[in-house]
């Protein structure tokens, strides 16, 4: 394989690995179930909020510094 | 600082932040994490997807964005099973799956140039004294930004439920509901490694097909007696989340106005930000109104929703009779 190739492959495997911060947002919301029990009395969406708030963050991020 | 270097900075301290609450109980502080998680996310989303632009155009561009689409749903299948697996451990240790950010640090440190064409265009015109061009949004941009609000409410309150929905109708155990989580993104993944030849195929009808299966995934979740007819149902949620959004963010590049494609993708991704923020509190008020406190209560509302936007789109997004789907446009624009 050519350097120009496997620097090309390189561009793309950095390029596309960067994007996978935005899918694991919500890997841990199987443990949604688990956390009801652990705050008890606490609301349901104030659990959910645990796996979803981060975007609310992100959001004020991105109009800041578009 | 230049985009690599925000980029770089914005995985590391998503993965610090997020594995904050596998060392603590407190929900303050937990809350206080995920937003500092979320600043990283904020800080690296536009950027990851205006980059692909900025290196990429046409159909390689389109290729790209649908794998780009799965690389978050590789992400996503490795870190939801793996939080599954920790959750064995107690639920505080599935926040130890951020430490995987750590592999894109790597890859994008050592495959990505320190600056972008866009980057070093920027430089030439400040060595010419050219002022840099502006950046503009026009109507397609803000129609488009309601449509992925919209879809993100509804993707995002399926994905936040489904955990729930499985374990309280008792077709599985919490820790295998991360494979029915994963299998939603699997299947998401499958679409986005296709998703230059489906959006070919369908062209400006995409977005319709893809609201319609989501709608069509909701009303099975809430009906389904089985874990067979969830997995399916995740199967059509997962198809249509990458189908809309992979074709959202590429379709913004055609319609935005000539050289903004940064500021149109940044400005997308916010309302994808903004719509996911507020899932729970949607959520919520949907089973209020609907009078359903169930996990599944607020899934036919929704549903209907996903069904209006398509039909709309049906009537609004008209492929031109003489070109490609990459240089459609919106009617009337």
């Amino acid at each position: 394989m050519s350097t120009s190739k496997k620097n090309g492959l390189l561009l793309k495997a950095g390029l596309l690995s960067a994007s996978m911060l935005i899918g694991v947002q919500m890997s841990i919301s199987p443990a949604i179930p688990a956390m009801r029990e652990f705050f008890v009395g606490m609301p349901r969406e104030a659990i959910e909020s645990i796996t979803t708030v981060q975007n609310f963050s992100g959001f004020v991020f991105i109009l800041a510094c578009p | 600082m230049g985009k690599k270097r925000s980029v770089l900075l914005a995985l590391i301290l998503a993965a610090v932040a997020g594995m904050v609450p596998a060392f603590t109980g407190s929900y303050p502080v937990i809350l206080a994490s995920r937003l500092v998680f979320g600043a990283g996310v904020g800080l690296d989303c536009g950027l990851a997807m205006s980059m692909v632009g900025d290196f990429y155009e046409g159909q390689e561009r389109a290729t790209l964005m649908g794998v780009r689409s799965s690389t978050e749903t590789i992400g996503n299948i490795a870190c939801t099973t793996l939080a599954g697996a920790l959750l064995g451990l107690g639920w505080q240790r599935c926040f130890l799956v951020y430490g995987l950010l750590l592999v894109p640090v790597a890859l994008f440190s050592l495959g990505v140039p320190a600056r972008t064409p866009q980057e070093e265009a920027a430089d030439a015109r400040a060595d010419t004294g050219a002022p840099a061009p502006k950046q503009r949004l026009n109507a397609a941009v803000f129609g488009l930004l309601a449509l992925y609000f919209t879809f993100v409410v509804c993707n995002c309150g399926y994905n936040v439920r489904i955990s729930s929905v499985v374990t309280e109708g008792g077709f599985a155990t919490a820790t295998q509901s991360s494979f029915v989580i994963s299998l939603v993104a699997l299947t998401g993944m499958v679409c986005g490694l296709t998703f230059g030849r489906i959006r070919q195929v369908l062209g400006l009808r995409t977005p319709v097909v893809g609201l319609t299966l989501m709608a069509a995934a909701m009303l099975l979740a809430r009906v389904a007696g089985s874990l067979p007819l969830m997995l399916v149902s995740a199967l059509l949620a997962g198809a249509s989340g990458t189908m809309v959004i992979a074709f959202l963010t590429d379709f913004v590049g055609d319609v935005c106005p000539a050289g903004s494609n940064t500021l149109a993708t940044s400005v997308m991704v916010s309302g994808g930000f903004a719509g996911a923020s507020v899932t729970p509190a949607v959520l919520s008020w949907v089973g209020d109104v609907v009078d359903d406190a169930s996990a599944t209560g607020p899934f036919i509302p929704l549903a209907f929703v996903c069904m209006a936007v398509a039909a709309l789109l049906w009537v609004v997004l008209r492929e031109p009779a003489d070109s490609n789907p990459g240089a459609a446009a919106t009617q009337g624009e």
